[in-house]
């Protein structure tokens, strides 16, 4: 899939599992969205077919796209609607009761009162609440979030944690894109990384920690720091250091956020 | 799904609709408050126009009510609004979505491509027929306030009317046409006017120019538009225009379903 000369994603040959989080990890610029719009049929590759449900995403057309729950990542919505006229605007298009909308409003505390001021009016934070409340409220089957947590507080990022883990639980299917790694590595089953528009690891969030350096800080007692990667079992590494003056040993997985900087710094060098 | 997205065009739109149909409607009251003030014009210029109309039987008699209540259909901001009201909303539907981002959260539910185009055109032929009724309102009007309703021949205005709605309808399959392929409205926006201005120019050439062929006033659409010649009952080739104009909305609405389900790009 090429935009001209410029690359949106290349090779790219991914599976989502029904019923599981996917993490899709990336820098900005890496083909998130293009993969995201490849998905919906918003945008057509140039070769290779794109399966979601297991029919081809064109051919399957608009019975596909009604299970589907979809946020953008550059959301706009429709200023001359309020925020209740948005609500219902997409849950007719989408053709399915909207039967989780109460609910999520609820979880996600969003003011009821503002549902009938014009969504203009809105702050980023409140707009985004709203493309999370249209993406899910008519329990799709599969959740198609780009950087869905954009413009969110921490509280209410935590609820929205706390919902994705619920679609897993009734069954439903997510793929998140993000460059927000905590929140990945709260939620996501497994975790595609993209970068320089291409796959560049994908694996479980658990394989893709054991798979990588563990961080080992040391502290003497004279002061001094020292900060080390290690590969392996960390028991070896323990033989390796000199205990004079050592007062602390702090071992630790990596985080997600280290696996991301260390993959895309190796790929993109 | 298409009410719903009828229900969504008509609560953005039925404002800028609703200006664009007023537009004939003030003009026709407007000529039905001045008429009778122009009674010492008729008695003096009057039978000369009548005079003149023996050589020329193309001239209108604006000083009779059978004239002056066809200015409605005439004046160049009805004309202005026939192309205005339909442009404004398919400009907005798709290329205006589109540009704004919204586009994807639309499409990305049960709502096909083409559905979407078919949508915007079933609004256009409401807003349309309502365009071409907006100067027909304007002469009723404008005549009942003159007393002079009895000698408009409303049948032929309503002529008019039907020419009206679609030559409105063709302007608004041409800006859908021309939104479903441009990038946003503002590219959307500027390719329809320079057509339509285009168009604009061939009606003043081929009115200007007295010895023009008639190809050159056929060349563009406002050549099927006679709304003079249906109020005085000549004989003018309506089924033509009608074939015409009808013939191009179907052409562009074609050319916009197929062009965007072949878009790579929603």
């Amino acid at each position: 899939m090429r935009f001209g000369e410029v690359p949106g994603v290349l090779d790219l040959n991914l599976a989502v599992h029904v019923g599981e989080v996917y993490g899709f990890l990336g820098p900005n610029g890496a083909g998130k969205t293009t993969t995201i719009r490849l998905l919906l049929d918003l945008l057509r590759p140039d070769v290779g077919e794109v399966r979601v449900f297991g029919s081809e995403v064109r051919a399957g057309g608009a019975a596909l796209r009604a299970h589907v729950g979809f946020l953008p990542g550059d959301l706009a919505l429709f200023p001359f609607l309020n925020g209740f006229q948005t609500l219902r605007f997409l849950e007719g298009l989408s053709g399915r009761e909207a039967i989780l909308r109460d609910q999520l409003l609820e979880r996600l505390r969003f003011p009821l009162d503002a549902l009938k001021r014009p969504v203009r009016t809105y702050s980023t934070g409140m707009r985004q609440k709203i493309g999370i409340v249209a993406a899910f409220q008519h329990d799709p089957r599969l959740l198609v979030l780009d950087e869905p947590t954009t413009g969110l507080d921490p509280i209410v990022r935590d609820a929205f944690i706390e919902l994705v883990n619920d679609r897993r639980a009734a069954g439903r299917t997510v793929f998140l894109s993000s460059h927000v790694l905590d929140e990945i590595d709260r939620c996501a089953d497994r975790v595609g990384l993209i970068a320089g528009a291409r796959l560049r690891m994908e694996s479980t969030v658990s394989e893709l920690r054991e798979s990588r350096p563990r961080t080992v800080v040391l502290r003497y007692a004279d002061g001094r720091r020292e900060s080390r990667q290690h590969h392996g079992d960390p028991r070896e590494l323990l033989d390796q250091i000199p205990r004079d003056g050592l007062v602390e040993v702090e071992i630790r997985p990596a985080t997600l956020d280290e696996v991301f900087r260390s993959v895309v710094g190796e790929d993109t060098r | 799904m298409t009410r719903v997205l009828l229900a969504f065009l008509m609560r953005r739109h039925w404002w800028t609709c609703g200006l664009c149909v007023m537009l004939p409607v003030m003009i026709g009251s407007i000529v039905g408050v001045i008429y009778p003030t122009m009674e010492k014009e008729r008695s003096v210029i009057g039978p000369m126009l009548d005079l003149m109309r023996n050589w020329f039987p193309e001239l209108p008699n604006f000083l009779r009510p059978e004239g002056a209540f066809v200015w409605p259909y005439m004046h160049p901001m009805t004309l202005l609004a026939y192309v205005l009201a339909p442009a404004i909303v398919a400009l907005a539907q798709p290329a205006g979505e589109r540009g704004r981002g919204s586009l994807d959260l639309i499409l990305a539910t049960r709502l096909s491509r083409s559905r979407l185009v078919s949508s915007v055109f079933l609004f256009l032929v409401p807003v349309s027929i309502v365009m071409g009724l907006g100067p027909f309102l304007g002469s009723v009007i404008g005549s009942a306030l003159c007393g002079e309703l009895g000698a408009v021949p409303l049948g032929a205005y309503l002529l008019c009317s039907v020419e009206a709605s679609a030559l409105s309808l063709f302007f608004g399959s041409l800006a859908l046409l021309v939104s479903v392929r441009s990038r946003d409205r503002g590219q959307a926006t500027l390719v329809f006017a320079a057509i339509t201005i285009g168009w604009f120019l061939v009606d003043v050439v081929s009115q200007m120019w007295k010895d023009a062929p008639d190809w050159v006033a056929r060349a563009g659409p406002f050549g099927y538009y006679d709304p003079l010649g249906l109020a005085r009952e000549q004989q003018v080739p309506l089924a033509l225009d009608l074939f015409v104009l009808l013939g191009g909305v179907a052409v562009c609405v074609g050319c916009a379903i197929w062009s965007a389900r072949r878009r790579r790009s929603a």
